[in-house]
């Protein structure tokens, strides 16, 4: 895969994978799959369904390591630490790398206690848990929505802000990387466009990878854009190159198929 | 493939389906659990009539005929003995008994649901007549007094009514006690607590118990039945097997157990105790003989209580019997005793009964129950039967008074 | 094709608070909730135990004719002259009491460990124990009571004289009620707990374990994601998401542990007290019904007395295993379908 100049080529990336493949039983799913992530900007990953983009990001926290039967092989590595390596403990790396889901998954509890969860496993309480859970809040732009009353239960907000109540979790947590799954595939436009702009917004901070099947949301979004085609990696380049001028037919036959 | 990208989540599809299928799965479950409760009633039903056809109906040439019988889970295994023989003589008759208690014997007896019921305690008269039953006593047992107390050195304890009643109320509360030295002279008695066991179920054996206790002791409190209010934290034993297993289990022990129960018992290493003859003078704490439950001593209790009984009863406590007073107590019929002291029976002595209709809804088949009773007591009571479950025959004065009232049965 | 440029880009820290519609979550679900009652009273097969019941009672209101209803009935006393020299009373607050004080314990015992049991089948065991483990367990629930009485009297009970209960009074007989007298023969409230505790367990891990493994998968995931470790999931995500079913598998067992009589009958050691200690015969209401009915048909005014007992424990029977089922909800149709996943 060509790792042509981006603006970051001197950044080292937060996150390579070498030759990563997935295999089921009597398939394969993903095929020596190589990519690297930069830190501090939106990953857009792309591909019609079942090429295996949940499958990749799932590797990238060793949450794939869950859905019984896979055999992966290659290398993950995170700021150049393998998080395959016998030794590495996976909670540890899933602290470093958060993940949301394509349906939001509040846990039946306080939008207090769903946001300090993480932090509460690491041992703060009193005043330090309440202003990480609060400034994680802010930062999923959530805070002046649900104002005060955060012992309200989770379940009574609605699915945007729920999603946005996820990310706000994750962000307590204090990771580096943000794994992101189709995050507004199950909402409406207008509360997708509220998680799409805080995205934006959160690539300040974070390394953002972001799964999508809105091809608009990637354009709108992500600097880069890698696209999965059958498990293997077709083409991975400035979001603007892969969208406007694709160097592989297979790249182009999708992103036009989707506009057309 | 633009197809299968604007395909709708595939996510919302697995919600609806799992929605679906969940409810269809638990109706199918009820469905069939319905379906195979009906069947099951269905074959039930059916297989129960048919056989009550079978059993009832005639087939061919003789009647056929089942006689049931529910009750005393004493005298169930004996009549589980007779049947059959009775069935090698008079082929077209079937005896089927159920061990299920001797309140069950009475309630299903007087409800007509069985042809024989069977007890351990009489039926009082009076609630005899009101439900046209008569009691048909068919043999005599009687009640061991069985203890855990290693390292003596006689074969029997002596003990008493009143020794029992007082370990029972709790005055008595030591293996070493004065009373118990007194009746047990020379033997050298252990200091261990005694741990009284009683039947937990409704049990002829716990009337029999009780009546003995009520009887020889003025301080028994709560009168005498099946069930009684025992003294708080005696432990109580499901049926005889349950007071042979307890009793083996706890040193200390002493309990009251049937003697059809005398082999196991024995067989457990447990020891039982030589009764004491007294109640001329009720609270005698040491009377002048202890007897063991010999055949004999057994025997001659049931025929000095019942020969000179008048008006002639069967419906009586055989407790102390022989003895003057006994009657006062108003066990039984209340018929008078004699005056004159009999110094030998054994005192825990009973009589198993059956109870019959005088007023058969089917003669026809009464015939057979009247039949099969009599048989019972005259040639069907040979000695190894009776021996197998430890009763002994009835004495000549209670056969004839069966002969008698079953001879009054109307029958066709 | 559109860039960046469009995107309303929010403001800086707190973003406006524009009001976003509440989804109508909760009202669904209330009206998915109504509908499925009004199937149920429709349905005549559901009827069919809602008739049982209430035959069941009206026989029993019949039958008792509410004969001893005094201030005494609810005492907790019981003295019971059988050939009437005295007055009798019947207490039916003692055998609640003593049911309270076997149930109780057997209950918190086989709570733990049937949460134990499902925990590990849920999530740590790989499948093949997994399923051994719930083969096991289902197989107690198919151990008739008796068998589970004789092997209490006969098996449990000497081993309960001699060791167990020594023991236990020798490292807690500082605790209230673990102290004082022991039970020679070994039968008394502990033994009844014990075996109640094997009794219980078959249906509280059951319904424990299809609760757990109900919790979706997403919220276990989740909870992995934010760096719990698996343990720390169990105890924060499942436990919390399945709570309810979890309740319900309780009440359900405490149903079981009131209802049982013949095992109970058996070891117990029927006596008629408030146990001192934990180790002394005692009797529930369930037990008492049970043994003393034989004694009922020679004494008309003990079976009146037993049938009001009945009608009692059918009372608190009800309202446990009406809670039960409300608490776990679905999960208890998995049961009364005899049915479950895998
Ligand atoms: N644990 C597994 N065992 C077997 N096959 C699996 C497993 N997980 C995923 N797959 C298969 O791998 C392929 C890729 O799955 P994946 O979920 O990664 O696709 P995707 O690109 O995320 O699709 P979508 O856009 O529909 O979410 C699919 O065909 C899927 O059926
Ligand atoms: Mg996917």
């Amino acid at each position: 895969m060509s790792d042509d100049g981006g603006r970051d080529v001197e950044a080292p990336p937060i996150i390579s994978v070498r030759e990563l493949t997935v295999r089921a039983r009597d398939r394969v799913i993903l095929e020596r799959v190589t990519l690297d992530i930069p830190d501090r900007d939106v990953t857009g990953i792309i591909g019609p369904s079942g090429c295996g983009k949940t499958t990749l990001i799932r590797t990238m926290n060793r949450m794939a390591e869950r859905s019984g039967g896979l055999a992966i092989s290659g290398s993950v590595r995170y700021r150049g630490q393998e998080i395959y390596a016998p030794e590495v403990n996976p909670v540890l790396v899933r602290q470093k790398i958060g993940m949301v889901f394509q349906r939001p998954v509040v846990f039946p509890m306080s939008i207090f206690d769903n946001v300090a969860f993480g932090p509460r496993l690491n041992g703060l309480d009193g005043d330090e848990l309440e202003a990480i859970v609060l400034r994680s809040l802010e930062r999923a732009g959530l805070l002046g929505e649900v104002g005060s009353d955060l012992d309200r239960p989770a379940l009574e907000l609605s699915g945007g802000q729920q999603q946005r109540l996820c990310i706000a979790r994750a962000l307590a947590v204090e990771p580096r990387v943000l794994l992101l799954d189709e995050p507004t595939a199950s909402l409406d436009p207008i509360a997708a466009q509220r998680v799409e702009a805080l995205l934006f917004e959160l690539r300040r901070e974070y390394a953002v990878v972001l799964v999508t099947h809105n091809l608009q949301q990637a354009a709108r979004v992500a600097t880069r854009t890698a696209f999965l085609y059958q498990g293997r990696l077709i083409e991975y380049d400035e979001t603007k190159r892969l969208f406007e001028t694709p160097r592989e037919k297979l790249t182009e036959n999708y992103v036009t198929g989707r506009f057309g | 493939m633009s197809q299968a990208a604007s395909a709708p989540p595939p996510a919302n599809e697995t919600l609806i389906g799992g929605t679906t299928r969940r409810p269809r799965k638990s109706t199918v479950g009820v469905g069939l659990a319905v379906g195979l409760a009906v069947v099951l009633l269905a074959v039930g039903l059916g297989g129960g009539y048919a056989l009550g056809k079978s059993l009832g109906g005639s087939s061919g040439g003789t009647t056929q005929y089942t006689l049931t019988e529910t009750g005393s889970t004493l005298i169930y295994p004996y009549l589980n003995l007779l049947g059959p023989n009775f069935t090698k003589i008079y082929p077209n008759v079937v005896i089927s008994p159920a061990g299920t208690g001797s309140g069950t014997g009475i309630s299903s007896a007087e409800q007509g649901l069985v042809d024989i019921g069977g007890t351990d305690a009489y039926l009082l008269p009076n609630v005899a007549a009101q439900y046209n039953l008569i009691n048909v006593p068919i043999a005599i047992s009687s009640q061991l007094i069985f203890y855990n107390v290693p390292g003596l050195s006689v074969p029997h304890l002596n003990l008493n009514g009143t020794v029992l009643a007082m370990i029972w109320s709790g005055v008595i509360t030591n293996w070493n006690d004065p009373l118990i030295q007194a009746a047990n002279p020379g033997v050298s008695l252990p200091n261990l607590p005694i741990v009284p066991l009683h039947r937990s179920d409704g049990s002829g054996d716990t009337f029999m118990f009780t009546s003995l206790c009520f009887l020889s002791w003025k301080g028994w409190t709560g009168g005498y039945g099946t069930t009684y209010s025992w003294k708080a934290g005696q432990p109580g034993y499901q049926g005889n097997a349950g007071m042979v297993t307890g009793l083996t289990n706890t040193r200390g022990g002493i309990a009251y157990i049937g003697i059809s129960y005398l082999s196991s018992a024995l067989a457990a290493g447990l020891q039982y105790a030589a009764l004491g003859d007294q109640a001329a003078n009720v609270n005698g704490t040491n009377p002048a003989n202890y007897i063991l439950p010999t055949p004999t001593n057994i025997s001659e209790d049931a025929n000095l209580a019942l020969e000179n009984l008048q008006p002639p009863s069967v419906a009586i406590s055989l407790i102390l019997g022989g003895v003057p007073g006994a009657t006062n107590l108003q066990l039984g019929a209340g018929g008078t005793m004699p005056t004159a002291q009999y110094p030998t029976p054994y005192p825990d002595v009973n009589l198993e009964y059956t109870l019959i209709s005088t007023h058969p809804s089917n003669p026809a088949r009464q015939t057979w129950v009247v039949t099969f009773l009599e048989w019972a007591i005259s040639s069907g009571a040979t000695a190894p039967r009776l021996s197998t479950v430890n009763f002994l025959p009835l004495t000549p004065a209670v056969v004839g008074y069966d002969m008698q009232a079953l001879a009054s049965v109307p029958i066709g | 094709m559109d860039r960046r440029e469009p995107i309303p880009r929010p403001a800086d820290g707190a973003s406006t608070p524009t009001p976003v519609p509440a989804l109508p979550n909760r009202r669904a679900a209330n009206g998915e909730g109504r509908s499925r009652l009004r199937g149920w009273l429709a349905s005549p097969v559901a009827l069919l135990p809602l008739g049982l019941v209430a035959l069941v009672a009206a026989v029993l209101l019949w039958e008792s004719r509410l004969a001893n209803l005094g201030p005494s009935f609810w005492g907790l006393n019981y003295f019971f002259d059988p050939s009437g020299g005295a007055p009798s009373v019947f207490g039916v607050s003692l055998f609640l009491v003593d049911s309270a004080i076997v149930a109780g314990p057997a209950l918190a015992l086989a709570s733990g460990l049937s949460l134990a049991i499902a925990i590990s089948t849920v999530v740590y065991l790989p499948p093949a124990p997994s399923r051994l483990l719930t083969l096991l367990t289902n197989l107690l629930a198919g151990i008739p009571s008796v068998v589970y009485g004789i092997w209490g009297y006969v098996v449990l009970a000497p081993y309960f004289g001699t060791t167990a209960q020594p023991t236990l009074r020798g490292f807690l007989g500082w605790l209230p009620g673990f102290g004082g007298p022991l039970s020679a023969g070994g039968v008394g409230s502990l033994l009844a707990i014990f075996i109640l505790t094997i009794m219980v367990i078959p249906i509280t891990a059951a319904v424990m374990r299809e609760s757990l493994r109900n919790v979706p998968n997403d919220l276990v995931e989740a909870g992995l994601a934010l760096g719990a470790t698996p343990w720390e999931v169990v105890r924060r995500v499942r436990l919390r998401a399945a709570r309810r079913g979890l309740w319900g598998a309780v009440f359900l067992g405490l149903g079981r542990a009131i209802g049982e009589s013949v095992a109970v009958a058996m070891v117990i050691g029927a006596s008629i007290q408030i146990p001192p200690n934990l180790y002394t015969p005692s009797t529930t209401l369930a037990s008492f019904i049970f043994y003393q009915l034989d004694s009922a048909f020679f004494y008309p005014n003990l079976l009146t007395a037993l049938t009001e007992f009945a009608l009692v424990l059918l009372a608190v029977a009800l309202v446990v295993n009406l809670l039960g089922q409300r608490a776990s909800g679905a999960d208890a149709t998995v049961i009364v379908t005899g049915g479950g996943r895998g």
